[in-house]
């Protein structure tokens, strides 16, 4: 007994949460991709990236699913070409752009010292911290690419740390988003269920 | 415009609003109304789904503090928490409340066999126990207790810390495990079918799929008066029972108007319709039990997502630290959220999904009035506005450590918290010998970074006779509005001290036996 649009507002909520990801998109750099409204060509080959990152399609236990398949799951799920996800389609083109990661710090100032009760040495040890864990991050895994989509895979996922391990609301936000929206597309499947041997429902679907 | 009168209003459906229902329509001839913002929800429904049952919970199962940290589970639909919760029932503890009568001034509320108010036999001991006797509430039998309740005792009592075994509002429970997503048996007895039931029976009308706007004040005297409240219908989910009113504006004129939305709506509600706040105290000071996923892998396959998911607890610590264990059990979606980290790491703990165990840490928290609930009109809902005291996070982290430590002890070969903090060497918490359980001494508990999760939200309209610290005296009754009651968990004036079901159940047997004794006081 599946109702399809009840879900797809329950997952508007879930998404919503990402609207913190607004912090991101306010300053310099950030101005064009906070201006122009993303084309589904640019955010998502990004969303196919992260889910190939959040899943191990090559596990040799993964269920017999592709990352395609997870995709379109997760866009029947949560319906990002509609307006309402705007920000999370900014958010992935953001998110993109490795080289915005240490540069964020400035517009998201004021939402650490409102949200966080941040103080300025607070402020700038994240900050720092940042922008050493980029460094190292740069250091050990070398490449001319400026985009997540075009890094190798261990390299991605290096990246999508960055992100969780941030002191930053917005930037920690979105990691946990991002997997929390790939997670519910995956593990509500039954292929996954099996994989895990989870049995499912008691009562025989309807 | 759907118009309606009655003579007592009453907001909300949850373990409150339910038992008042039936309490009011029990001891009194007077038209009740009962409104509920979700929907109306038999046993058919539940398909034991954790996707399709969403639609069970608040902001459907993704409300959150507002940096998005601290999921706070809430259930909206007809019989609130009871219908989605896991039947974890304790009574209202006495030095709780009696340290409420000594800091916060509160009358009444006697655990004696005292008559409160001059009305014969009221007081929160006999109120409790009718309520226990109409949810049935008992202790599960040795047969039901399943393999992940059984690790959880066995961790306790090889670290000599006293294991418990919880009541529970069940009636033959079959053991399928889906209590959070509506028992598609009708063996918990939450209030949907067992004091609505009653209520409807006696001609109680129900209304649901109903937001309230407002509630309606009228000054008239140099007196403020709540005469009814205003909202709207909406169009039933699919799968709802039928609504008594049409989906449409709504208007209900009332003779006295309850309270009963919880902790997170019902400040909001107030503050929204303009109820005066001079002392600055409405929706502040909001504590939500942060409780603590623990994880542990077991060598052998366990029954863990069937059988009663909450079967045993520990209160050792309750007293000294103020937490408990407590078992419970989620499925895959959920788990999916509680396990760290992403790719091949993530998956090989899902891929452990029949070899795990887990229990929660549950912490008291304590009242920081920078916590609260907010009404935001740009958004059009409540805020929540959260953060872990230091305090708090202290005794956190020697639960953490001691939970750790018990799910060694029971049996697991490896034991994880659902964080990515970095502890010691370690990239995050996930142990392989209890000994390393002391480096949780180093856990920061970043928002985000590590898992806390919240259903148990209270003492956002405080209760006090002093109208500096609360927003309604003993009664419930507003400082500032006449004819207005607030009967939930955002009465509390603290944390209760454990689950509260049962706590807001008595409290609302309490005062709804309470206000049909004195109906004159309301000019009913």
């Amino acid at each position: 007994m599946t109702h399809r649009r009840d879900f797809v507002a329950s997952c508007g909520a879930l998404v919503l949460a990402l609207s913190g990801c607004q912090a991101l998109l306010s300053r310099t750099r950030l101005a064009s991709l906070a201006l122009a409204d993303p084309h589904p060509d640019d955010y998502e080959p990004v969303l196919g990236a992260l889910i190939a990152t959040i899943l191990p399609f090559d596990h040799p236990r993964f269920p017999p699913i592709s990352a395609a398949e997870v995709q379109e799951r997760l866009l029947a799920l949560f319906p990002l070409g509609d307006e309402r996800y705007l920000v999370l389609q900014k958010g992935l083109m953001v998110f993109d752009d490795t080289g915005l990661f240490p540069v964020l710090e400035p517009p998201m100032v004021a939402e650490a010292r409102a949200l966080q009760g941040a103080n300025d040495a607070a402020i700038a040890a994240c900050a720092a911290q940042d922008r050493r864990r980029y460094v190292e991050w740069r250091r050990a895994f070398p490449s001319g690419a400026t985009s997540f989509i075009a890094l190798q895979p261990p390299a991605r996922t290096g990246y999508f740390r960055l992100w969780g391990q941030s002191g930053f609301n917005s930037k920690a936000l979105f990691y946990s988003s991002a997997k929390r929206l790939v997670m519910i597309a995956a593990y509500s499947m039954r292929d996954f269920w099996r994989a895990i041997g989870y049995a499912g429902p008691l009562l025989k679907p309807s | 415009m759907t118009r309606i009168t009655c003579d007592i209003l009453i907001i909300g459906s949850g373990a409150a609003g339910g038992v008042l229902a039936a309490t009011l329509s029990e001891l009194t001839n007077k038209r009740i109304v009962l409104v509920e913002k979700g929907g109306y929800f038999a046993k058919d429904f539940f398909n034991q789904n954790e996707l399709d049952m969403r639609v069970l919970y608040a902001e459907e199962g993704q409300r959150a503090t507002v940096d998005g940290s601290i999921v706070v589970r809430g259930g909206e639909c007809v019989g609130g928490g009871t219908t989605v919760n896991v039947a974890l029932s304790f009574d209202p503890i006495q030095a709780v409340w009696q340290g409420w009568q000594r800091d916060f001034g509160l009358t009444g509320f006697s655990f004696a066999s005292a008559s409160d108010y001059g009305v014969s036999g009221l007081n929160l001991r006999s109120a409790t126990a009718e309520v226990r006797r109409r949810v049935n509430v008992h202790t599960p039998a040795d047969a039901e207790i399943n393999d992940n309740n059984l690790i959880l005792d066995k961790g306790c009592r090889a670290l000599g810390i006293a294991a418990k075994r919880f009541e529970l509002n069940m009636r033959d429970c079959i053991g399928c495990g889906y209590c959070t997503e509506g028992c598609a048996y009708d063996r918990k007895q939450g209030t949907m079918i067992t004091f609505i039931a009653d209520a409807l029976a006696r001609g109680v009308q129900l209304i649901h799929h109903c937001s309230i706007d407002q509630i309606v004040f009228e000054r008239r005297g140099g007196v403020t008066r709540a005469t009814g409240a205003r909202g709207s219908v909406r169009a039933s989910r699919p799968g709802s029972q039928p609504n008594t009113v049409p989906p449409g504006a709504l208007q209900i004129a009332a003779g006295i108007v309850v309270l009963a939305a919880g902790s997170i709506e019902s400040p909001a509600l107030l503050e929204r319709s303009g109820h005066p706040d001079p002392q600055h105290i409405l929706g502040k000071g909001l504590v939500l039990h942060p409780s603590l996923p623990v994880i542990g892998l077991m060598d052998r396959e366990i029954v863990n997502y069937r059988g009663i998911s909450g079967a045993i607890f520990s209160d050792h610590f309750y007293e000294s630290r103020g937490f408990y264990f407590e078992c419970l059990f989620g499925h895959p979606v959920y788990g999916s959220f509680v396990f760290p980290g992403v790719g091949a790491e993530h998956f090989e703990l899902m891929l452990n999904f029949s070899r795990t165990a887990a229990f929660g840490v549950m912490l008291v928290d304590s009242v920081d009035l920078a916590n609260r609930v907010e009404w935001d009109r740009m958004q059009r809902k409540a805020v929540i506005r959260y953060r872990l005291r230091e305090s708090d996070k202290s005794r956190l982290r020697f639960a953490a450590q001691t939970a750790v430590e018990v799910m060694f002890a029971g049996g697991a070969r490896e034991v994880l918290l659902p964080s990515e903090e970095s502890v010691g060497t370690l990239r995050a918490p996930r142990f392989q010998r209890a000994e390393q359980a002391a480096l949780c001494a180093e856990l920061q508990f970043r928002p985000h970074a590590t898992t806390i999760t919240s259903a148990h939200c209270q003492a956002t309209v405080k209760m006090s006779e002093d109208p500096r610290l609360g927003m309604v005296d003993s009664r419930g009754e507003s400082h500032a509005v006449r004819k207005l009651l607030v009967c939930d968990s955002s009465a509390f004036p603290t944390s209760c001290g454990a689950n509260p079901m049962i706590a807001i159940m008595s409290l609302a047997r309490y005062q709804g036996r309470r206000v049909a004794a004195e109906l004159a006081r309301y000019d009913l």
